[in-house]
């Protein structure tokens, strides 16, 4: 972009009176109704429930609202993550349920317990939250009969993906599917999923991919190998990929657009050590973290963030919960040894990166509660009481929930 | 990209773009110096804004001016190019209306309800079904 030319100029103000004023509260009126980009910046302004509430002004406000372009605005403007679903473990019950753990400062009801938008006799689980929009799946179901859907909670709209293909008469396992949507770029959405390949063989792959613009799964590209204890089903999407972490060997990203499988650099595991021990991973306002905890004192560890062009992971953040162990000391499980890997009882279950970088937080579950954890000046406060299983409830310091049972919820007007 | 700034006895006004600064220069007229340097302004609102905007805090501003004034002065400061303006005004705006009835907003835009019964009707439950889900 050119530089701005800035021209200085005197000015001289004469205050003409006030007869001359020439708008009358009609006239304005009438030109801010048919001016659209004026309402529209007002619009982007409002929160989400001011404009759902808003569509029922007029049919002009309808179609402005409803526009899904008016929701690409909108992501760009707010990106504001209300709180926390996280899974509860729970034995006996079909539909599993979620507890919310609310992160905006007024209270709000959680938009779910159990996810009962459609009729699924086997239940339904989120499977991963993507700026907005929630993948699930049939919760207790065998691969060939499990459905996989889209859901956004905001406005209830869901979808029924197609089922995958069956070739002849052999279902190819499922390792992953996962969610990539971006909605500051495309109203659409793709779903990626990680399947044994065509002859079958170990270790290798195969990826199929449904878009919601152009339709049923197809293959993408041949097949691969990739280490067998990697993660596929906690893939995590940021900067158009879905990144997958690996506790041994190579961890691996795929490009959504260019269809294309690149490894991701990893920091090096300390020597005593012989595979990774990942404590989270997930994306937060475009930012990919990574926290490994080694020891030998657990309370202390760095957050990882990824560098924009893949060179490699950077330390974003150190932590030292040394001052939350003093407040609850219920963390602290006092018959292991100290250099024990779970001596600290606490789970990590999100990184919640602010506009403003100082405001950002850990929101940790700690014995039966959650709390946060702010990033710069170390304070940190209750933020939800967490009830104990059923099971658990002789153990003090016994844990509900890890990363990969909390999903992020963030409002959004995306149509799927 | 032009951006033409204006101050007044050093005090600096606002910036506009070049679409709006000829805008605002339409409006002077000569007396004894080039319309370049001199414009006289016959919309009183913006300079008074600008005025405060320059020495008190920008959520204060909003606060006394009845909500004609602030639709007209987001007028002025769109018809001028005034982005700051334009994006507090917004702003003011927006926090105004944003817990009021469906009601509030067409009479605050002189909107008329032009939908059918049936039409309202759906659009009236589908809000009511949201507002107990959200």
């Amino acid at each position: 972009m050119p530089p701005t030319k800035r021209t200085k100029r005197n000015l001289t103000i004469t205050i003409t009176s006030s007869s001359n004023h020439h708008y009358q509260a009609s006239a304005s009126v009438e030109t801010i109704i048919n001016n659209d980009d004026l309402l529209t910046e007002i619009l982007l302004r409002l929160p989400i429930k001011s404009l759902l509430k808003f569509k029922a002004v007029s049919k002009h406000w309808l179609s402005l609202i409803s526009n899904p372009i008016f929701s690409h605005r909108l992501r760009l403007v707010c990106i504001l993550i209300s709180g926390l679903f996280v899974r509860r473990f729970t034995l006996r019950v079909n539909n599993p349920e979620y507890d919310f753990i609310n992160l905006e400062s007024n209270p709000s009801r959680a938009p779910f317990k159990s996810l009962t938008f459609v009729n699924d006799s086997y239940g339904i689980k989120v499977l991963q939250s993507c700026n907005g929009l929630l993948l699930c799946s049939s919760s207790r179901a065998y691969q060939p009969r499990r459905n996989y859907y889209v859901y956004n909670p905001t406005n209830k709209q869901y979808t029924i993906l197609p089922r995958l293909h069956v070739d002849r008469g052999i279902f190819r396992s499922i390792f992953g599917v996962n969610l990539a949507f971006d909605p500051s770029k495309s109203a659409h959405y793709k779903v990626i999923c990680v399947r044994n390949c065509d002859s079958l063989r170990d270790g290798h792959y195969q990826i199929e991919i449904y878009s919601s613009k152009t339709g049923p799964w197809r293959l993408s590209g041949g097949s691969f190998t990739a280490p067998s204890v990697i993660n596929f089903r906690g893939g995590v999407f940021w900067n158009g990929a879905i990144h997958w972490v690996s506790t041994h060997g190579s961890s691996l990203y795929f490009d959504v657009d260019q269809e294309k499988l690149r490894e991701m650099p990893m920091p090096p595991i300390p020597d005593e050590w012989e595979e990774r021990r990942h404590q989270y991973f997930g994306e937060s306002r475009g930012h990919l973290h990574l926290i490994e905890i080694y020891g030998p004192c657990t309370a202390l560890f760095n957050v990882y963030e990824m560098k924009t062009d893949y060179s490699g992971w950077f330390v974003k953040y150190r932590v030292d919960l040394g001052g939350v162990t003093d407040v609850f000391p219920e963390m602290i499980r006092t018959y292991l040894d100290p250099e024990d890997l779970h001596y600290y009882g606490y789970s990590i279950l999100c990184v919640v990166r602010e506009e403003n970088d100082d405001d950002s937080y850990l929101v940790l579950h700690l014995p039966k509660k959650a709390v946060r954890y702010n990033l710069k000046d170390r304070t940190f406060k209750k933020l939800h009481d967490v009830a104990p299983a059923g099971n658990q409830a002789e153990d003090e310091s016994a844990l509900q929930f890890r990363w990969f049972d909390a999903f992020q919820y963030t409002e959004s007007l995306a149509c799927v | 990209n032009e951006e033409n700034i204006f101050e007044d006895g050093g005090q600096q006004l606002f910036k506009v773009e070049e679409q709006g600064c000829s805008r605002l220069c339409s409006h002077s007229s000569t007396s004894d110096g080039t319309s370049e340097d001199m414009v006289v302004l016959q919309l009183p609102y913006i300079i008074k804004f600008c005025k405060a905007h320059g020495v008190s805090k920008e959520n204060e501003f909003g606060k006394g001016k009845s909500n004609d004034e602030l639709k007209e002065m987001l007028l002025v400061a769109d018809y001028l190019t005034i982005k700051d303006t334009l994006d507090y005004l917004a702003e003011t705006l927006a926090n105004r209306i944003k817990n009021k009835s469906v009601e509030y907003i067409r009479k605050f835009f002189g909107i008329e309800n032009n939908f059918m019964p049936e039409e309202k009707e759906a659009t009236r439950k589908e809000y009511e079904l949201l507002r107990l889900l959200i």
